[in-house]
């Protein structure tokens, strides 16, 4: 499936995959250009203060390596070392990996004539590009994440505040909805009801994955809404 | 195949551990403030495509999280192959291995990996591949057609390692600490 969108970045990552120097100026070009809809970018930037906004950095385009670094020696061993060229690799792949996810989901929100890329866009797109085993943890994730914020409040910080307020102006129905009536939980099984379905359509193979689920999901059975899901998964 | 003489003979477990690993994270005390890869950076790399307008607040703050299991995914993998060549050093060959290998990582070929397709080649060449098996992979790397046969490199092998006896094997091989760049040609 072709995108326009995100052909436009692959261009930029052919551009990475040489020396950053050469590749400078086309890489601000293009940055620039796709910069271009400021609307959503000036409350942002405003609110989290002293970012540029007419020139992306060369480090923009990236996760600051220190903390991929980090990530990748939670998961090895103590005694592990990690070359430079294999930092920087994983480092470009993590981008990659965000606009690939992000193209497919931006994709789904304009079928469904939506303007705004949410959570389960997010995890919608990471099912159908065969990332199943990232789903349970991330739906918990965000599961947790919207009690904390139900719970909190004006508690939490202003930028949350904000962008949570940002969020119900531009979808007040479903946002209403979602939060007023504990909105997290219905809406989990949802989705994992419509994903199971996308998966069914899409995966035909996804079976043996769909049992690894429900063993990882009796594993951390403690957490009662998680048996639902697995209804519905199954 | 005397490389694999030090192999522990037991199927990966390295997708197991990772999902145990995930399993226990997400039960565990999480923090919602501080996030291990910045937000304002993602959001900035997701609005490189000129068509996404509006992106909502939790949708970076996923991304977040995702990523990071992304990077662990990968790096484990990649560990996986180093550790096929005896090496306490993670190289690009490594990780260049892991992705030519997971279907799921094929967008990645499209633009790093293919100027090195063939150091990639060259790269597996001396390594032994795990086995495509349901029983011992993940689903989701047996879905579809592999791109990746073109390379050969899906090809049934016995030896297998398994993830924590790797690092018993290799604890006592200090000198391979200063691992070469490239493909290790042969012993």
């Amino acid at each position: 499936m072709e995108r326009g969108g995100f052909h436009g970045y692959r261009k930029l990552s052919v551009n990475n995959t040489t020396p950053s120097p050469p590749g400078l100026a086309a890489n601000f070009l293009m940055a620039e250009g796709s910069m271009r809809p400021p609307e959503f970018n000036q409350p942002n930037k405003t609110s989290n203060g002293g970012e540029e906004e007419c020139t992306v950095r060369e480090q923009d385009r990236f996760m600051p390596i220190a903390n991929v670094i980090r990530i990748m020696r939670r998961i090895l061993p103590a005694h592990a070392k990690i070359s430079d060229d294999s930092k920087e690799t994983i480092q470009e792949c993590v981008s990659e990996y965000i606009s690939f996810i992000t193209g497919e989901a931006n994709e789904r929100c304009q079928r469904e004539q939506r303007k705004t890329i949410t959570a389960e866009d997010v995890l919608w797109a990471m099912s159908k590009l065969g990332f199943d085993d990232y789903i349970e943890p991330l739906t918990l994730y965000l599961h947790r994440y919207r009690e904390l914020e139900g719970e909190r409040g004006v508690s939490c910080s202003a930028g949350s505040v904000s962008m949570t307020n940002g969020l119900v102006v531009k979808r007040p129905n479903g946002t209403m909805t979602e939060y007023g009536a504990y909105g997290p939980v219905p809406g989990i099984h949802m989705a994992q009801y419509h994903y199971r379905h996308q998966n069914g359509f899409v995966f035909s193979g996804n079976e043996p994955n769909s049992k690894m689920s429900g063993s990882s999901s009796g594993a951390s059975g403690a957490r009662v809404e998680v048996f639902p899901t697995q209804q519905h998964k199954y | 195949m005397e490389n694999n003489n030090g192999n522990n003979q037991l199927p990966p477990k390295g997708n197991e551990q990772l999902k145990s690993f995930w399993s226990k994270e997400m039960e565990g005390n999480l923090d919602f403030k501080n996030h291990d890869l910045p937000i304002t950076r993602i959001k900035k790399i997701m609005k490189y495509d000129p068509d996404v307008t509006m992106i909502a607040s939790e949708a970076p703050i996923l991304l977040s999280k995702a990523c990071e299991m992304f990077i662990m995914d990968l790096t484990m993998r990649s560990w996986l192959h180093a550790q096929e060549s005896k090496r306490v050093t993670l190289q690009k060959s490594n990780v260049d291995a892991a992705v030519a290998q997971t279907v799921i990582f094929d967008f990645l070929l499209d633009d790093d990996i293919e100027v090195k397709r063939e150091s990639v080649a060259a790269a597996a060449d001396p390594v032994a591949m795990p086995p495509i098996d349901d029983g011992e992979l993940p689903p989701g790397m047996v879905i579809g057609t592999p791109v990746c046969c073109s390379l050969g490199i899906h090809q049934p092998q016995p030896q297998m390692q398994a993830w924590p006896g790797a690092w018993t094997s290799v604890s006592g091989e200090e000198e391979e600490a200063r691992g070469k760049k490239g493909g290790d040609d042969g012993n």
